[in-house]
């Protein structure tokens, strides 16, 4: 029982560490405030449980002022930790408490098992993807009825603004547009076969919209909803224009929507242009295409849906492109066209994860942004166009330095290491990586986690190691697997991987930085003793949807490109080498293979627990010099580690952390800005 | 006797033994003959037993089978039926001729882990040689109660020895040399050989198909470091290859191992989303739109690599792990399937449900309660990781220091009162210097000590040589009692005539050796103090016995 502020606390271990303390202290001032925060603290120092006692304790001191916890998480095994920590701390209450607790949680996972309403509205708390409230196909569905007065929570929200795009994005392909045809046959069909039996149906509907969505108006401003980004607030207010009232008049319209479509995909060279595009004529009707089709869908009582997903594609499309002027961007672009029938894409690439997640901050009174990497913090309020009451950034406070990052700017032979694309081919810098990589894999115990800045890069690399023998030599040493763009056999690999780990053979994953892999699988203890980051993880600058967001980002939020380019791959880069450190019992080397990470934009741009660790002494090292010091770093972690070492310093017993002393140093951890 | 379970594999009808007609039944384990009419065997042999088989020669009238056994002992039959007695006894014959190695090899494996002991344990070698060989006792006497400790706990140890492993690299361990005439040298041992097979398992069965039907060994192996198959370009394996199908099982091999999927569900990339973008909706990566027809040669062969090198990597890891991987598998599947009806209320894995609560627990945030463990005491950790460092400068004490404090002792010297009320009689601290002067009382363990450095080391070694083979008899002798069967009076008369003969023919010769050398040293005092006791311990049994008697 903790006393945080004021609030009493049910912190279900018997220590606690002191970023925890203090995370929980800029978490309640979050809440107190009824305002959103950025909070970055490490992966491995008990964020999620810190999250879950606080604002449960929250809600129980205050129910009227925060009736709701919404949990979002990124991947699947996420959520379910969630869940069992959840489920631990509730144990902990009804054995501490003695009563049986009330609460009622609730965790959503895929389509398959999709919750009913009801329950989502009395649970206390809602663990889900973010998808559910982001996207709004299914927030409408899912998320739609939430209390304004929930907490929010975006664990793992790094990249969050990629997930915000992505639900925003419509792509289009030809594919597409023959499969909408269809739909929109059997829509005529099926109008005819009911206007023949039923007239009365359709009449009725008609009349609906003649008094106009009237209902929903109603609903949004006395806040019963959560607004659906794609459905705006004008198109409630008018009423659904008359030339579409009626359902044949309807699909007609969508089909000459589809053939101009059709059209302009025929078209060959590459187009870029920012909506409004060309069809500015029939715009006020296109915005209503999304809700039309909705209630044309409900009237025919179609019962599966799915088989309509095309033309509810195409819509949404509509709506979204003559909706937002800004933010979004039609991009017709050519690939592949060595088979026979081309692939055209028309994507509608959203530019602005602002959009999406605007209703999110509009509607609930407080949302908190948290990760183990978020530097630098100012750039997501920036970027998702928000204001946050707190932002800080917590360390972890060890007792024993159990990270070591060392930047290797040059191999033995003094060549510049570097993956940047002039030197990509370089066959030294490609040697010298392969000589880095061997000599860890002679010094470092257990597992190494190596990542290459793309899956292109890393096949040549690879090719290129086993031309010139040096894999056959990293096999004396250790076991080696590598990622595969197929998820299944990567998966094997992985789980080989850890046995061999286990087995105390030893053994090399080779992986891609934005992979799946750097992206939901943790190596803890052994399974990662050294991560080595291949070259800066650049996104690959030429596609045009980038250039089109980066252009955006200049004109809309004054980032410049190049600012946006190194925080993105930065970001990478943390996440990557922050796969091995989960935890202060854990210990491992975080080698970043690429000159460029010395200059202070890059190496200031990583979150700063594991930037305070980067020493004058580890900046511009050599292959030689990186393996002494790692050598020297791995027998002193392999000494035997206590909770008697770390009592009092970085571990905390109720009496410690009630001393004045000790809350004077929990202060200096948050690092405010 | 006759068990029903015991499966018969043959039954000869019409079988003399000893004059009487019987049948003759060969079972899973044993031979036995019974009388006719009767439902019980009075021969009886465990085919471990059994030595050899004798038959009579074909000219003869009587056809007859002997069984010899590894006593000494043995027995004949003969075979009586006048249509087909030739062709009964070459049954039974063929028969035993199939089942006796099985059970020699049994017999031999006991030989065999007698010479593995004696192999393996030099002290007990030398308590053999003492012992056995000098006929102290017989070797049944000395195996008795050793071979029961194998059979029961060794055994299982070391029937399992570990496997070994398979380097990672052995392929690169192949280096190929040039031979001068334009061609190469591959060096094969035995054991590469082993690990290849072992890790394609495609490329033995090739073995096994070819050699040495269609080609040489030699052959066999040119070609295939001559094929694509094992040189990096596996995509273009021509048809004529013979390894070109050890690809397409290889690849088939991977295939399988990717459909089981994985146990662990935390390290399943496919289930790691929760994938609820539609068709159409996202940004659409580059990757995707590639297909697979559009890369190059270059990019596919590069593909193959990655692919052979995550197979490459499985079966070497899963040749070292066969065996426990089966165990675990088991015992992961038994617990699941009783995981799942405990935990019903909760449809989770088991498996899944450990890995979730090992990825949220903090241990360092609980109160240890694990068995406490001896942590490495370093007094130094810096020089045990660094090793040895060259000896820096020390810090010395300065003359200066050195004169103060001799000044500082010559000043309370001066100042020293002998305190005399309160100081030991004369005659105690005369004993207690008596005791502290070598040779008194405190002082023996320093000279016995001395003693030990002054015997040479063979006298050393004979001696410790003397002592097993003592405690090994004396063992015997008093395991014996309290003697209350008739077993154990026979073998502790035996025992005691061994104690004698053991001193009479190893103590004494010894004693007098030493003695001629070092007259004073009483070495083996102790020695026969331990028989002296074993002695009077027997004579007291048997006086006491002979009083019973009488």
């Amino acid at each position: 029982m903790l006393n945080i502020d004021g609030l009493l606390v049910y912190f279900p271990y018997d220590y606690i560490y002191p970023e925890q303390y203090s995370y929980m202290l800029e978490l309640k001032r979050t809440l107190d405030a009824k305002g959103h925060g950025v909070l970055e603290m490490p992966s491995g120092t008990g964020k999620t449980i810190s999250l879950l006692s606080l604002i449960v304790a929250y809600q129980r001191a205050f129910p009227l002022d925060v009736t709701k916890l919404i949990y979002c998480s990124r991947t699947v095994p996420e959520i379910e930790k969630v869940v069992e920590e959840l489920r631990k701390l509730m144990e902990f209450y009804s054995k501490q408490t003695g009563e049986s607790n009330n609460f009622l949680a609730l965790a959503l996972s895929s389509r398959k098992n999709l919750c009913i309403h009801p329950e989502i509205l009395h649970a206390n708390i809602v663990v889900y993807s973010y998808h559910y409230l982001l996207d709004p196909k299914i927030a409408d569905l899912v998320s739609k009825e939430l209390a304004k007065k929930s907490v929010v929570v975006f664990d793992e929200a790094h990249n969050i603004d990629n997930v915000c795009i992505d639900s925003m994005s419509v792509n289009i392909t030809r594919r597409t547009l023959d499969r909408c045809q269809n739909n929109v046959e059997t829509l005529q069909k099926t109008i005819h076969k009911i206007k023949e039996t039923d007239a009365a149906k359709l009449k009725e509907e008609y009349r609906r919209l003649v008094e106009g969505l009237k209902e929903a108006n109603v609903a949004r401003e006395t806040d019963v909803y959560l607004s659906n980004p794609v459905l705006p607030d004008e198109v409630l207010r008018e009423a659904v224009p008359g030339t579409i009232r009626t359902a044949e008049h309807f699909v007609g319209f969508l089909k000459r929507f589809l053939e101009y479509l059709k059209s302009r995909l025929r078209v060959q060279h590459v187009v870029q242009e920012s909506t409004p595009l060309s069809f500015c004529v029939v715009l006020c009707l296109l915005r209503f295409c999304a809700e039309r089709l909705q209630s044309l869908l409900r009237t025919l009582e179609i019962a599966d849906i799915t088989d309509f997903s095309a033309v509810t594609l195409i819509s949404n499309f509509a709506t979204l492109v003559s909706t937002y002027s800004q933010g979004f961007t039609i991009i017709i672009d050519d690939c592949s066209d060595l088979r026979f029938f081309v692939f055209l894409f028309v994507p509608l690439s959203c530019m602005d994860p602002s959009i999406a997640i605007k209703p999110v901050f509009q509607r609930f009174q407080s949302v908190v942004i948290t990760s183990g990497t978020l530097s630098p913090l100012d750039i997501y309020p920036r970027i998702l166009d928000f204001r946050p009451v707190t932002m800080a950034s917590f360390t972890m406070t060890l007792a024993r330095t159990c990270l070591c990052p060392l930047i290797i700017g040059r191999g033995n032979d003094q060549v510049a290491l570097s993956s940047k694309f002039e030197t990509r081919e370089d066959f030294a810098v490609i040697r010298n990586y392969g000589n880095l990589l061997l000599e860890m894999s002679a010094i470092v115990p257990d597992g190494i986690v190596a990542f290459f800045t793309s899956y292109v890069y890393m096949e040549n690399i690879v090719a290129s190691w086993y031309e010139q023998g040096i894999l056959e030599n990293i096999q004396r040493n250790k076991l080696i697997f590598i990622e595969t763009p197929d998820a299944a056999e990567t998966s094997m690999a992985l789980e080989k991987y850890q046995e061999a780990c286990e087995n105390g053979r030893g053994a090399i994953l080779l992986s891609v930085a934005r992979g799946k892999v750097s992206e939901g699988i943790d190596f803890v203890h052994h399974f990662g003793r050294a991560v080595i980051m291949f070259g800066v993880p650049y996104v690959y600058t030429q596609s045009r949807i980038l250039k089109a967001r980066l252009e955006y980002l200049r004109d809309q939020f004054q980032i410049r490109e190049n600012d946006f380019l190194t925080f993105d791959a930065m970001r990478h880069a943390a996440q990557c080498v922050g796969r091995a450190i989960r935890g202060k019992t854990d210990y491992g080397l975080m080698i970043f293979a690429d000159k460029r990470y010395a200059r202070s934009d890059k190496r200031g741009k990583l979150p700063r627990w594991i930037q305070e660790h980067i020493s004058d002494g580890s900046l511009n090292l050599t292959v030689d010099e990186a393996v002494q010091l790692s050598k020297h770093f791995l027998r002193q972690m392999a000494q035997p580690f206590k909770q008697e070492d770390q009592l009092g310093l970085s571990l905390l017993t109720l009496e410690q952390l009630e001393s004045e002393e000790m809350l004077k140093k929990i202060a200096q951890i948050a690092h405010q800005t | 006797m006759a068990s029903l379970s015991e499966e018969v594999l043959l039954v000869v009808k019409k079988v003399r033994q000893r004059k009487q007609d019987g049948t003759l039944y060969l079972m899973a384990e044993r031979i036995a003959w019974g009388p006719e009419g009767k439902d019980r065997f009075t021969v009886s042999h465990l085919y471990a037993d059994i030595r050899c088989q004798k038959i009579s020669p074909d000219g003869k009238a009587k056809i007859q089978l002997q069984l010899v056994l590894h006593t000494g002992e043995s027995t004949t039959f003969h075979f009586s039926n006048e249509s087909s007695a030739l062709k009964d006894r070459d049954a039974a014959k063929e028969l035993l001729q199939q089942l006796l190695p099985k059970f020699k090899k049994k017999a031999n494996k006991e030989l065999e882990e007698k010479n593995r002991m004696l192999q393996e344990d030099p002290l007990l070698f030398q308590l053999y040689k003492d012992l056995v060989v000098s006929q102290v006792i017989s070797a049944d006497e000395f195996w008795a109660n050793r071979l029961g400790e194998i059979n029961n706990t060794d055994a299982a140890l070391y029937n399992n020895k570990q496997d070994v492993g398979i380097s990672g690299a052995f392929l690169a361990d192949i280096r190929p040399q040039t031979d001068g005439c334009n061609g190469l040298r591959y060096n094969l041992t035995a054991d590469i050989i082993e690990s290849i097979f072992r890790t394609y398992p495609a490329v033995k069965q090739k073995y096994g198909e070819n050699v040495p039907h269609n080609m040489t060994e030699k052959e066999f192996w040119t070609r295939f470091f001559q094929s694509h198959y094992f040189h990096r370009d596996r995509i273009n394996t021509g048809t004529q290859d013979i390894f070109s199908e050890c690809a397409k099982q290889d690849e088939k091999g991977l295939k399988t191992i990717v459909v089981q999927g994985v146990k662990n569900p935390l390290v399943d990339l496919l289930s790691l989303e929760d994938k609820t973008l539609d068709e159409g909706y996202g940004v659409c990566t580059a990757s995707t739109t590639t297909s697979t027809s559009n890369r190059s040669m270059k990019e596919s062969s590069n593909a193959a690599i990655i692919k052979r090198f995550n197979h490459h990597s499985a079966m070497v890891l899963a040749a070292g792990s066969r065996k426990g991987d089966t165990q675990t598998d088991q015992a992961s599947e038994t617990s699941s399937t009783d995981g799942n009806s405990r935990d019903s209320d909760f449809f989770q894995p088991p498996v899944k449900k450990v890995k979730l609560q090992e990825a949220i627990e903090y241990e360092d945030l609980q109160r240890e309660n694990r068995p406490k463990t001896v942590a490495l005491n370093l007094k130094k950790s810096d020089r045990y990781a660094h090793g040895p460092v060259p000896l820096q400068s020390q810090h010395y004490k300065t003359s200066q220091d050195i004169i103060n404090s001799i000044n500082c002792i010559r000043h309370e010297m001066i100042n020293y009162k002998p305190n005399l009320t309160q100081v030991l009689s004369s005659a105690t601290a005369s004993s207690a210097i008596a005791a502290l002067s070598p040779g008194g009382v405190l002082m023996q363990a320093g000279t016995q000590h001395a003693i030990n450095q002054m015997v040479p080391t063979e006298v050393q070694g004979e001696l410790k040589h003397l002592y097993a083979a003592a405690g090994e008899l004396l063992r015997h002798f008093w395991s014996c009692f309290p003697v209350n069967t008739p077993f154990l009076e026979e073998k502790v008369m035996k025992m005691k005539t061994n104690l004698e003969r053991f001193q009479m023919t190893k103590l004494c010769p010894f004693k007098e050796k030493i003695q001629r050398q070092y007259l004073s040293t009483n070495l083996t005092g102790h020695l026969e103090e331990m028989l002296q006791t074993a002695y009077s311990k027997f004579h007291a049994w048997q006086t006491r016995r002979m009083l019973r008697k009488t």
